[in-house]
């Protein structure tokens, strides 16, 4: 039960994008096209999920017990460099069309702040998701991750078929592409708050 | 401080060896000559020429779509080397860039 509702928080509750703001580069930068929104979505998800789960253990068995938790930061940025190099060198091998559309944002992953984000929460701020719980287990971490990926992928794919059927329709002209996507985006994030009432 | 040192050793050593097995078992055949476009090029990666970053702009030169002159950084003397480069190497059917200065 406590599970599920740690996955229903991080999905819908505290969506990354439309309750954290975190980012929100790919967010506008890659949700011109379905398919390649629900790419951006894949390839975050598995760099959000995996990059947690070694940052956890990193955190939790060598910088706690030794006391080095300052060496923090560098040490998930290493890890989530790592895994996104991994990542585009695995999408240039098997889809270079998709290479090509993901672009520069796909190295950007490295810089989203949400990757960086969910391994810091999970472990150095983890009382404060895991409702006062110092000491969360590695399941109970895996859920969280899985869930704030996955609402990710959700919402740039929504955000993206927004977007994919509104450039049917007249609009003005100065009005076109990035100021319409951020009102879209806007309507979106009130519409999300409501999940909040829910639990 | 041991720690500190072992750890951070340790995790650079197991992330290089993951990426170097990874770029050897997903290596991808790329034209030999965007590599030696983007070493004459300046590096700076500033973006200036319109192609994010300069091995795109390396791809676009050969691709004719980029001219070299739209790299601000660039001098005279780069473009020439780069000219004189793609005059001499053609690719893998023969044919030659038409270079645009």
């Amino acid at each position: 039960m406590e599970l599920i509702a740690i996955a229903f928080g991080a999905i819908f509750v505290n969506n990354v994008i439309l309750q954290q703001f975190y980012g929100l580069c790919p967010f506008l930068g890659v949700s011109t096209k379905k398919s390649s929104a629900l790419s951006m979505g894949m390839a975050v998800t598995f760099v959000i999920t995996f990059s947690t789960i070694i940052s956890y253990a990193i955190y939790t068995y060598i910088l706690k017990p030794n006391d080095i938790t300052y060496l923090s930061t560098i040490v998930f940025i290493l890890v989530i460099a790592s895994f996104v190099q991994l990542v585009e060198m695995f999408i240039k091998r098997f889809s270079s069309s998709l290479y090509s559309a993901l672009g520069v944002y796909l190295p950007l992953i490295t810089t989203n702040c949400a990757v960086l984000g969910v391994a810091i929460d999970t472990t150095v701020n983890s009382s404060k998701i895991f409702g006062g719980n110092e000491n969360p287990t590695l399941m109970m971490v895996t859920i969280y991750a899985l869930g704030i990926s996955l609402g990710y992928a959700l919402v740039i794919f929504l955000f993206s078929a927004i977007r994919e059927e509104m450039s049917a329709y007249p609009i003005k002209r100065n009005w076109q592409g990035i100021p319409i996507a951020l009102i879209t985006a806007f309507i979106m994030a009130m519409i999300f708050i409501g999940f909040g009432g829910i639990v | 401080m041991t720690v500190v040192i072992v750890l951070s050793v340790a995790v650079s050593v197991i992330l290089a060896l993951l990426l170097s097995f990874a770029s050897v078992a997903l290596h991808v055949e790329e034209d030999p000559r965007v590599q030696d476009i983007v070493d004459m090029l300046p590096n700076q990666n500033c973006g200036l020429c319109g192609n994010p970053g300069c091995k795109a702009m390396a791809v676009s030169v050969l691709n004719e779509d980029s001219r070299l002159s739209q790299c601000k950084p660039g001098d005279q003397e780069m473009r020439e080397s780069i000219r004189d480069y793609l005059n001499e190497h053609p690719d893998a059917s023969g044919e030659y860039v038409k270079v645009k200065m």
